[in-house]
């Protein structure tokens, strides 16, 4: 279908023609054309579905055994998201060298979304934020703002952990509402899969991944990333009979200096991920 | 502590001999092939350096290599070898963004590597998206463009010449 500026294009010289008589310049008309191309086939904006996701990866949903032997499960982490925004980039974003992102192309939800990263759907562990209609191409990056929810079961905090831990024979019932506010801009989802590339009529999905190993580490495992994890022991020597339902500023009175700002500083802020990329991390507000 | 959060895995990776597959020109790969001396050879290949923070080769990490002309599928896949190297040879009559994916330990990263020409969009793609941002519909080249307000005035001239005969 032609769009208005096919058809003008090609009525203008049509009627130009017409109307001088002058045929002998179609020929040049002709030649000059065939130089230049057909037609520009306008560019329609094609589209597909892009479904904007978050994850907490399988052990949001079958629960971990943290680094110091606690077997957590969860029944539900709450995670606000806002400003989630999926990107064309070229050059690729790489969120762990000093480049900006460079943008050719965006798509983002307007509104803040909580999630509840145990009720997920499908194969892949995660939850549908938001599917959007969208420009095919290639959704290379992916940032967000990981906020205080205002309404909700997590309202006032960026993300509530809920569930038990036991070890042995003790449990501890625990509800974690935690409310450090953080961006993440990650480049290129890291896994099995490849994410982000919509074709016309189709659909994809980006992904926002929060790595829970992170803040409890997991048994069996020495890396340095499991070193760092705060684990569950700490919080379990706060708990009261069983129970230990804080908010972050009831963790600082609570947790030791030392643990308080592991946290909050370095552990909460990096549990953002694409998968298995790491994210660039800014703007954190304790 | 923070950076062996944000920087688990070092990743480097050299172009050196991308640029003999180009120019020709014949350059010695002896900073990674222990001094071996292929260097009349014209085929060049990309080195990978993986190496976690600490130093550690990722011995054994999962790499991928993706073809800028086929972002979904591995053109290539393999594991870093012992000394934390990964060579591989890009075609090139794919010129482009080449990507490669490397993973380990549920942590990973992608580095890209630019074989032949430059792979940034031409003019009218960057103009096309610009416009798919924009929300319009399409675009037009220069030429196009040029071609559609020039035959715009002719018609224009046209249609006066048409009335004023008629007139006459």
């Amino acid at each position: 279908m032609l769009s208005w500026e096919d058809a003008c294009y090609t009525f203008c010289i049509l009627w130009g023609l017409t109307m001088l008589n002058r045929l002998s310049s179609l020929s040049a008309l002709s030649a000059l054309m065939m130089a230049v191309g057909p037609l520009p086939v306008l560019a329609q904006a094609e589209t597909g579905t892009l479904e904007f996701r978050a994850s907490g990866e399988d052990l949001a949903v079958e629960g971990l055994v943290s680094k110091d032997g606690w077997e957590l499960s969860f029944d539900h982490i709450y995670v606000t998201l806002a400003e989630v925004t999926a990107y064309q980039t070229e050059p690729p974003f790489d969120a762990l060298s000093e480049n900006d992102l460079e943008l050719t192309l965006e798509v983002g939800l307007e509104e803040p979304v909580t999630v509840d990263l145990t009720d997920v759907a499908g194969d892949d562990n995660s939850v549908l934020i938001e599917a959007v209609t969208a420009p095919i191409g290639r959704y290379n990056a992916i940032s967000w703002q990981m906020v205080g929810a205002t309404d909700g079961p997590a309202a006032g905090y960026s993300i509530v952990f809920a569930g038990s831990a036991t070890r042995e024979s003790e449990t501890v019932d625990f509800v974690l509402k935690l409310s450090p506010e953080v961006t993440y801009t990650c480049g290129d989802f890291i896994g099995d899969d490849r994410k982000g590339i919509l074709a016309a009529g189709e659909t994809a999905d980006v992904q926002a991944t929060f790595h829970l190993d992170h803040l409890f580490g997991e048994a069996d495992k020495d890396d340095d990333f499991n070193q760092l994890a705060l684990g569950f022991d700490p919080l379990a020597e706060v708990a009261t009979d069983g129970v230990l339902d804080v908010s972050t500023d009831e963790l600082a009175d609570l947790l030791s200096a030392e643990d308080y700002k592991l946290l909050m500083e370095t552990v909460v802020p990096e549990l953002g991920h694409v998968g298995e990329g790491h994210c660039r991390v800014s703007d954190l507000t304790i | 502590m923070n950076n062996l959060f944000r920087d688990p895995i070092k990743l480097l990776y050299s172009c050196v001999v991308i640029g003999t597959v180009w120019t020709g020109l014949s350059e010695s790969p002896a900073a990674w092939a222990h001094g071996v001396a292929i260097s009349t050879s014209q085929v060049g290949a990309t080195r990978i350096y993986a190496e976690f923070d600490s130093g550690e080769p990722m011995v054994g990490a999962q790499v991928r290599v993706y073809s800028p002309d086929n972002p979904q599928d591995p053109w290539l896949e393999g594991v870093v070898d012992p000394q934390g190297n990964f060579f591989f040879l890009p075609d090139p009559g794919i010129p482009g963004t080449w990507e490669v994916m490397i993973r380990q330990a549920g942590h990973g990263r992608v580095v890209t590597v630019a074989v032949g020409e430059d792979p940034a969009m031409s003019g009218s793609e960057a103009a096309s998206l610009d416009a798919l941002a924009d929300g319009s519909v399409g675009s037009l080249s220069p030429l196009h463009r040029g071609l559609l307000m020039g035959s715009t005035v002719w018609g224009l001239v046209g249609t006066a010449l048409f009335f004023a005969r008629r007139r006459s």
